[in-house]
């Protein structure tokens, strides 16, 4: 087996974010249960993930945290049934799809549930379970998902 | 946006290919694979090795990750050449060298230009647990367990979402890619016969809506493709030259968490945020633009279908179908064996598989084989003139279409 790079030992443990200093603040809410993302204060666009200037506009503006209210839908999904590694068998079947956040930003990230409830559209929640790697995960909403 | 000049469409043409394979019985490794094609490319060409000017090479292979691979293989081949570089945006690199190469001829800094490309991951690595480890971002999705085909299956997913399409039409798109497949003797899947829908439905799920059979797989063991590229003038001379009509690229993001943020584009991908665009549809519309023809001139594809889905999106996207009807042209049967407008005849990324980085080098391989009639597996039916190679590379990021012909314009 040839070198694999910096991953090479993910396949023994759950791997840990490659933090970029554009997203520190993002990574020190997840530790404190809570969702940030930025917005522009030229454009009022929101911007995900994390930078130094605004991508949308030409103002050349620092973009503004902002705490997310953590609530949004299901954009797609995808019920992963082969993982990438061992780490991953014991949890599998698990589902990871975009959300959008309702102030109209996306995550590629976890959505807890049955593989059965997940449908496009469904409303979900952030939530921020007790793991070997902290990181937000949405849950479907309940009444949504019996629908 | 400045429009591509139609004169670089007139400048430049292969007149050498070399194509060299492996497998775990004939194990050879990115270098022994890239020398081979070389070699075989510059006798096609009726060149010789000094005579190389200039050498690209897509990004590093899979099984050999030294950064300068390029610099590397140069070496390896005690090559000296007045320049070398990587043509490196994913798979589609390796697409865009035979573009590069073309303008290098233009410009006239170079006589000929060799472009090689080689990987052999089932014989070297894990390619299921690297690939997500690459491909997605280390930040905001890696963390979260997805595979490549998890990435891809958001698209899937939305494709299926807005346009009605249903599993069992990806399943279709396996069984065509498969008739194609067991025809060509170093196809991956070829062992495994022809497929119906019922099967590829039965295959179990790897990333939900992609089954199984509507995954490219990991083979065969290894490959390289290298081209001689040289000027028109000179190909007139050459005994099977291809000429290069045009050629396109785009690229529109790294990981898939930019790309569905992306709001604003001045390439046009539809409204955003979306993802059933991609950046295909610009490649193309330089190269057609740049070729000074339609989607209707094609008479032969060669994808960068890894997953049903992508065929489709790539159809329509290439302007072959309109958004969200690819379906209407995979059942209109024109792109099997006998069709008038065959497509992936070597069995497309699915059926011939994903030797690794290499597989679009296996593309442009497969169109100069069919273009000068000369397949190792089934021969186009309808005689093919002019042909689009296309490859994709990341996740939906980069994308690069050659037209590739057997006339001079």
């Amino acid at each position: 087996m040839l070198e694999q790079g910096e991953f090479a030992d993910y396949t023994e443990s759950f791997p840990t974010p490659r933090v970029t200093q554009d997203a520190l603040p993002y990574w020190a809410a997840v530790k404190e249960g809570r969702l940030l993302f930025q917005r522009c204060p030229a454009c009022r666009g929101a911007i995900f993930p994390p930078r130094s200037i605004c991508p949308m506009c030409e103002a050349g503006a620092t973009p503004a945290w902002e705490e997310s209210k953590g609530a949004g839908s299901i954009y797609s999904y995808s019920v992963v049934h082969r993982p990438p590694s061992a780490v991953w068998r014991a949890r599998s079947p698990y589902t990871i799809g975009l959300v959008r956040l309702d102030e109209d930003w996306f995550l590629f990230t976890e959505i807890e549930g049955k593989p059965e409830d997940m449908a496009v559209d469904k409303r979900v929640q952030v939530a921020f379970p007790e793991r070997e790697v902290p990181l937000p995960v949405f849950r479907l909403v309940s009444g949504d998902a019996a629908r | 946006m400045k429009t591509p000049d139609r004169s670089l469409g007139r400048v430049a043409a292969i007149i050498g290919m070399g194509d060299s394979y492996a497998d775990k019985q004939d194990v050879k490794d990115p270098l022994q694979l890239a020398t081979e094609a070389s070699w075989a490319a510059f006798k096609d060409a009726g060149i010789r090795k000094d005579d190389i000017d200039i050498l690209l090479t897509g990004r590093s292979p899979w099984a050999d990750r030294r950064p300068q691979w390029n610099n590397i293989f140069a070496s390896h081949m005690q090559m000296p050449v007045r320049m070398t570089t990587e043509i490196t945006f994913h798979g589609a690199g390796v697409n865009a060298m035979i573009g590069q190469a073309a303008l290098a001829i233009a410009s006239g800094v170079a006589d000929y230009v060799l472009c090689v490309q080689s990987d052999a991951v089932e014989l070297f690595i894990d390619a299921t647990a690297v690939g997500a480890a690459t491909d997605a971002c280390p930040q905001f999705e890696f963390p979260y367990g997805p595979t490549i085909p998890t990435i891809y299956a958001q698209l899937a997913c939305r494709y299926m979402h807005e346009f009605g399409v249903t599993e069992e039409d990806f399943a279709e798109v396996a069984v065509q890619r498969q008739e194609w497949a067991i025809h060509h003797p170093k196809a991956a899947k070829r062992r495994h016969g022809l497929i119906t829908v019922d099967d590829v439905m039965r295959s179990p799920y790897i990333s939900s809506p992609l089954r199984r059979w509507m995954c490219a797989t990991w083979g065969p063991g290894g490959t390289a493709g290298a081209f001689v590229v040289t000027s028109v003038e000179r190909a007139k001379q050459a005994k099977r030259p291809i000429y290069i009509h045009g050629f396109g690229t785009c690229t529109t993001h790294e990981y898939l968490c930019e790309r569905i943020n992306l709001r604003k584009s001045r390439i046009p991908l539809g409204p955003l945020p979306a993802i059933t665009t991609t950046g295909a549809a610009h490649a193309a519309r330089e190269a057609y633009a740049m070729a000074d023809m339609t989607p209707a001139d094609m008479q032969l594809g060669a994808l960068a279908g890894n997953f049903s889905h992508t065929v489709l999106v790539q159809l329509e996207d290439l302007g072959f179908a309109p958004k969200g009807r690819a379906m209407d042209l995979v059942r209109s049967g024109r792109m099997r064996p006998g069709g008038d407008f065959p497509v992936d005849t070597n069995g497309g990324w699915m059926g011939f598989g994903q030797p690794g980085i290499s597989v679009a080098a296996d593309s442009l391989v497969e169109t100069v084989r069919q273009l000068r009639g000369d397949p190792l597996g089934l021969l186009a039916g309808n005689s093919p003139k002019r042909a689009m190679a296309y490859s994709a590379g990341g996740m939906l990021a980069c994308h690069s279409a050659v037209i590739l012909g057997t006339e001079a314009q």
